[in-house]
């Protein structure tokens, strides 16, 4: 295989906090690696920072698809990448939990597509069964920006990615990030 | 686990990277294309174990219908016999 040399993501994380400027690149390439899986039907289910090589010239590489799952192609198959936006969100547990399920994400979102909004009141009905399911995406995330910020993919363009940010499971994301 | 300079086919071992349920990684030489790859090992009792190998090659698969510049590619997937 490819030998991708530099840190692992769960290294970079043990150093110490990473500015926005620094995550925000990170997340929209795992976003596009996972995209481009999700596009072949391929889920990768062991998503997780020691999974996420970080090379010294800025590129990052998803490793490990030894669990990952073939699935029927489904949602964000013909969304293209390009255009997709990253935007950093502030979030604090406590309302977020308060208000789950009602509008787990109206306390969160500093800004979100009417797209992903459609999406997250789609979520809430419980229907869209074709989803993308990343849960460790997010929660890779929110392990980056411990102090309760937290990334959040939206573009009007986008299902793949914005899928990947609605389709978390809060709850258990806030109760890890209680730890 | 294998030792440094072991020689596997083409590859010449260097330095263990890793081990997992699904095998160990190694870097290695490939000195056939003078490159440095890692190189994911199956050992010979997982590779009898018929669901452990399915993995294997289904992952090797998997990474080969991707071709992402975000995603570690592969290059081949090799049987050695009695290693």
């Amino acid at each position: 295989m490819e030998l991708v040399e530099g840190e692992d993501l769960s290294e970079r994380i043990a150093r110490g906090p990473m500015p926005l400027e620094e995550a925000v690149p990170i997340a929209r390439q795992i976003a596009e690696a996972l995209e481009a899986a999700h596009d072949m039907g391929v889920v990768h289910r062991d998503l997780k920072p020691a999974n996420i090589k970080l090379r010294s010239d800025g590129i990052v590489k998803v490793l490990d698809f030894g669990l990952a799952k073939h699935q029927i192609a489904g949602a964000g198959a013909h969304d293209a990448l390009a255009g997709a936006t990253v935007v950093p969100g502030r979030c604090s547990g406590r309302q977020t939990a308060a208000t789950w399920p009602s509008s787990p994400m109206a306390n969160c979102a500093a800004s979100t597509s009417a797209a992903a909004r459609r999406r997250a009141s789609r979520k809430r009905r419980g229907s869209g069964s074709n989803r993308i399911r990343a849960p460790g995406f997010s929660r890779m995330f929110y392990d980056v920006a411990p102090d309760g910020r937290f990334l959040m993919m939206t573009s009007s363009d986008n299902a793949a990615v914005t899928e990947l940010v609605l389709t978390v499971n809060w709850p258990a994301l806030l109760q890890n990030a209680g730890r | 686990m294998l030792t440094a300079r072991t020689r596997l086919g083409p590859y010449t071992l260097a330095a263990s990277l890793g081990a997992g349920g699904m095998g160990e990684v190694y870097r290695a030489r490939d000195t056939r294309l003078d490159r440095d790859v890692a190189l994911k090992i199956l050992p010979e009792s997982f590779a009898l174990d018929a669901d452990r190998l399915m993995r294997f090659e289904r992952e090797a698969k998997t990474l080969a219908a991707l071709n992402h510049s975000h995603i570690a590619q592969i290059y081949s997937v090799e049987e050695l016999p009695g290693h």
